[in-house]
């Protein structure tokens, strides 16, 4: 599957105006959703790389989508990328371990049961790097997206990656005919004195703690399109269309822009 | 002193002559020459006047004097003002000169037109070579005849123009003032107007066409493209202030759909029609009544739309209008029809009315699921094309009469078998229970959407039927909404003897076949039930008493053994009691019977002559009480049926010696009762007619 995408960036101050505009311009309220970004860092070496392990076939019968599988690991047997991992989140679900601190900590300590990742439902992101700016006027990169799908860290695990670091994301989405735009904001999660690093951490500290990866507080901006084949030209040029007319109604609001290819390079630098 | 305007100001000198004592000494050129010589006249008085007088003569007389010792020094100065004065003299006479030139060329190129020989004389070459010979003329004009009288006469007319003009400035001024004001309070009436329109929740905006009218938007977002871009309405000012909604070219009536309830041929029901709004309404009233028209128009037109699809259904459209079967008996016809029409009223007016809110309902459904579906992220471009299912108003509808069909059914069904089997006695009585529990969906979606989910999804109503202890059926019927339609299935419980006579089927897919099902298992229950009562084995010869019935493969039918001495012939004899359960349908009335038939079984016929089924009357001695009472109930029964509404029950009494038939009917009638007070008081239980048919 292919993304065309053009990116843009808001700041703080304008992200209320920003959603209104895009509430007036979609017909519809903005959808938000939090998610925490676990992000897996590929084995590094250049050759003997494995892909995905075929024994998850066996051991996941049920999985929904064998076919992406498939597809993601065509790419990870030539070069080893950056994977990230998506699992949705509640704004209450932060500062949880704060909150029972100030409860009785004996009960809800043995109460509360560690967040098992693999019984959750998360989604797999991978993205390659955009293909270089040849004539098109928009980015474009191939993208696997496998959702809603159990047991992923430990496929992952079983593929040689690390977890490397997470993330919060905050995002706002709207839909318009084909095209989605995101709103979206990175937060770190500040050093844990309890947990150690490179785990995934069972207790999400308090949201208010959380910062911006960004030093300036930045909203990124994206409108994307998905074309199943890459290798339909008309597909792609319908995509490409949609974008351009989101570029020329916005022009003098947002500044959409094809951004340099390698501000998106996934691949594991050995 | 200034008369010589070339001449400075402060240039004391003066070349003119002295003034003599004689000239004219008015009083403004004294003053002048007082004022430049003592700087005005505040520092004089008449004291230092007469003083400076006395002073003068003295320096008359001493000045003459002093004239000879000066002279030398006067000399000097006098001849360098002699010699500016000559310098100054000889240029004013050169400027003279040159003016007279000037004049001369003037003259003579004037009179070169005329008299060129002469003017060539006196013209100086270089205007004539600038100008040429006869270019300029002169002629001799009239004086105006203008006299004063009317100079004065114009300065008057002129006077008045101005007077006239200036009037009517003030008049236009005042006129555009007044009509600015005008102005001012039509737009406020009209802003406030339309800031009303905005306050009360409808959508204001800029029509894309003409940039400065303002506009409401009144229909729905989620609407067809069609009636989308029929959805903004102007409002324009009134000449009075008052505002106005302006459709556009494709205003049209204002229109309602109504739904008409026909039972046959006959209408019994309809939706109410509204009046549409008056011409002075507020312009909320209008634009209510906009909105209202558009979404009925949408309405008719996914009716329409859908309808194509719903043939099976017996929908059809028709002139102008939609027909759609609801049940049996009631018919629904939809029509859009203009604000005001008349209608009948009748007793299905709730149901009519009840079928209009559904289907507006519906419609606002199907706007939020496409809400939804345009909200979420789109599947990537790819080569499938979407196609736009119609909308499912109808079907849904049908679907919950359906629903209700259905579990009316399952009621009546084993309504009426409880009734029949209480009426043959049969111990322990039958119960049943039919539960429809609605869904409650999962709590993420709206409550509006929930409510309606619950109402046209998942349709189940769960019948249970207890005949004896052991045996309870299950009934799940499901009503699903692709195709409209009810599954029964079937579910036995697991201690009854019934699992291995008539198991039932998993999955019934119509009415009838459960209704047949249900019976035959009826009767396979009761018929089980008599069986198991008493003994054991087929050589379980009965020698008088209490008959003892055998099952047969035939599981409604059993079978007894009789001693040969109880039946008079050599042999012991087989004896048949069958069961059945049928439906009875005669116009209007339904209902069930449930009928024991006994006869001998094999080739054997009893001595005494039966003649076979149906045959004569002959009676044993306890027949022929019953048949006496059938008799009569016989004749009863005819006079009952003579009058109306009869109900009852009947017994039916065949011939034959040892054998027979026994029924027990329940009808179902509109009240649901069962039978009449009286009548039917003589009856038989099923355990008696048994033990009749055992002998």
């Amino acid at each position: 599957m292919q993304e065309l995408f053009l990116s843009s960036t808001v700041a703080n101050e304008d992200l209320q105006r920003a959603l209104r505009i895009l509430q007036g311009y979609c017909g519809m309220k903005p959808v938000t959703f939090l998610r925490r970004r676990l992000i897996w860092e590929g084995p590094r070496a250049r050759t003997g790389l494995k892909g995905v392990d075929q024994g998850i076939y066996k051991r996941q019968p049920l999985l929904r989508e064998p076919h992406l599988w498939k597809g993601l690991h065509e790419q990870l047997v030539r070069q080893s990328y950056i994977i990230t991992l998506l699992y949705d989140v509640d704004r209450d679900q932060f500062g949880q371990s704060e909150k029972m601190e100030v409860q009785d900590d004996e009960d809800s300590a043995k109460d509360e049961p560690a967040i098992n990742f693999d019984q959750l439902p998360g989604s797999l992101r991978w993205t390659d790097l955009p293909d270089p700016a040849g004539g098109r006027p928009v980015s474009s990169r191939l993208i696997v997206n496998i959702e809603n799908e159990r047991g992923l860290c430990t496929i992952l695990h079983t593929m040689n990656h690390r977890l490397n670091q997470e993330m919060i994301q905050e995002s706002h989405r709207f839909v318009l005919g084909n095209v989605v735009f995101d709103f979206s904001r990175y937060l770190q999660l500040p050093p844990s004195e309890t947990e150690p690093v490179s785990s995934i951490r069972i207790h999400l500290p308090a949201y208010d703690s959380l910062v911006p990866f960004d030093s300036e507080n930045k909203w990124v901006l994206t409108a994307s399109v998905l074309v199943f084949n890459g290798s339909n030209p008309d597909h792609i040029q319908k995509g490409i269309d949609e974008l351009m007319t989101v570029k020329t109604d916005f022009e003098g609001c947002f500044d959409f822009q094809a951004l340099e290819r390698l501000v998106f390079d996934t691949r594991v630098k050995i | 002193m200034n008369t010589m305007g070339s001449l400075p100001s402060d240039f004391a000198i003066s070349l003119k002559a002295q003034p003599s004592s004689k000239t004219n000494a008015n009083l403004p050129s004294l003053i002048e020459r007082i004022n430049i010589e003592r700087g005005g006249f505040q520092t004089i008085t008449e004291e230092s006047l007469r003083q400076e007088i006395a002073e003068a003569e003295l320096d008359n007389e001493d000045g003459d004097e002093d004239d000879t010792s000066d002279e030398e020094e006067e000399e000097l100065d006098r001849m360098k003002e002699l010699m500016t004065s000559r310098e100054e003299m000889l240029g004013q006479i050169e400027t003279a000169h040159q003016s007279a030139m000037f004049a001369l060329d003037f003259v003579s190129l004037l009179l070169s037109k005329d008299t060129p020989v002469q003017a060539s004389l006196s013209i100086s070459p270089a205007l004539r070579e600038l100008v040429g010979m006869g270019t300029l003329g002169a002629d001799k004009l009239h004086a105006p005849r203008i006299t004063d009288a009317q100079k004065q006469d114009n300065k008057q007319i002129a006077k008045g123009w101005k007077s006239q003009s200036l009037n009517k400035t003030v008049d236009s001024i005042l006129a555009s003032a007044s009509r600015l004001e005008k102005e001012i309070e039509l737009e406020t009436k009209y802003w406030q107007q339309v800031l009303a329109v905005s306050e009360s929740g409808w959508s204001v905006c800029r029509l894309p066409n003409e940039k400065h009218t303002l506009g409401v938007r009144f229909g729905f977002s989620e609407a067809s493209p069609a009636f989308k871009n029929r959805s903004l309405a102007a409002l324009r000012r009134n000449p009075d202030g008052s505002i106005s909604l302006d459709q556009g070219i494709v205003s049209s009536e204002p229109q309602i759909l109504r739904v008409r309830i026909q039972s046959g041929n006959k209408q019994t029901g309809s939706s109410a029609v509204p009046q549409p709004a008056a011409e002075n309404a507020p312009v909320e009233a209008l634009i209510l009544q906009a909105r209202n028209t558009i979404f009925a128009e949408e309405l008719w037109q996914e009716l329409n739309r859908e309808a194509r699809s719903l043939g099976s259904y017996g929908v059809q459209s028709k002139d102008d209008t939609l027909v759609c079967p609801l049940s049996a008996t009631k018919t629904a016809v939809f029509d859009l029809v203009p604000l005001g029409e008349a209608s009948l009223t009748g007793p299905d007016d709730s149901m009519a009315e009840g079928v209009f809110i559904s289907l507006n309902l519906l419609l606002s459904y199907a706007h939020r699921q496409n809400h939804r579906r345009r909200t979420q992220p789109p599947p990537p471009i790819s080569s499938q094309k979407k196609i736009i299912q119609p909308y499912n108003l109808l079907r849904f509808l049908l679907t919950r009469l359906k629903h209700q069909e259905t579990i009316g059914q399952l009621n009546h069904l084993l309504g009426s078998l409880c009734r029949v089997i209480e009426l043959a006695q049969v111990k322990p009585l039958p119960s049943f229970k039919v539960t429809f529990t609605p869904w409650t969906p999962p709590s993420h979606i709206s409550q509006a959407e929930r409510t309606m989910l619950s109402l046209i999804d998942r349709l189940e109503g769960i019948a249970t039927f207890s005949i004896t202890e052991t045996t309870t059926i299950t009934i799940t019927a499901r009503t699903t909404i692709f195709p409209i339609g009810s599954t029964f299935a079937l579910s036995l419980s697991p201690g009854s003897p019934l699992m291995s006579i008539c198991p039932p089927h998993p999955v019934l897919t119509s009415y009838p076949a459960l209704r047949d099902y249900i019976h035959y298992f009826t009767a396979c229950t009761i018929a089980t039930s008599i069986s198991s009562v008493g003994g054991s084995g087929i050589d379980d010869i009965n020698d008088g008493g209490q008959a003892v019935w055998h099952q047969t493969p035939h599981p409604t039918t059993l079978r007894t053994l009789l001693a040969p001495s109880v039946t008079g012939s050599k042999l012991p004899r087989t004896k048949q009691l069958s069961l059945s359960i049928q439906p009875l349908s005669t116009e209007p009335k339904t209902g069930v019977r449930m009928r024991a038939h006994w006869e001998w079984n094999g080739p054997e016929q009893p001595e005494h002559g039966s003649i076979g089924r149906r045959a004569s009357f002959e009676a044993t001695p306890l027949q022929k009480e019953d048949i006496q009472m059938a008799l009569e109930l016989e004749k009863e029964k005819k006079e009952k049926e003579e009058a109306e509404g009869e109900e009852g029950e009947k017994m039916r009494r065949v011939k034959g010696k040892g054998e027979g038939v026994y029924d027990w009917v329940m009808w179902e009638t509109e009240d649901g009762k069962g039978w009449d007070e009286g009548e039917g008081e003589v009856f038989r239980s099923l355990e008696s007619v048994v033990t009749d048919a055992g002998k």
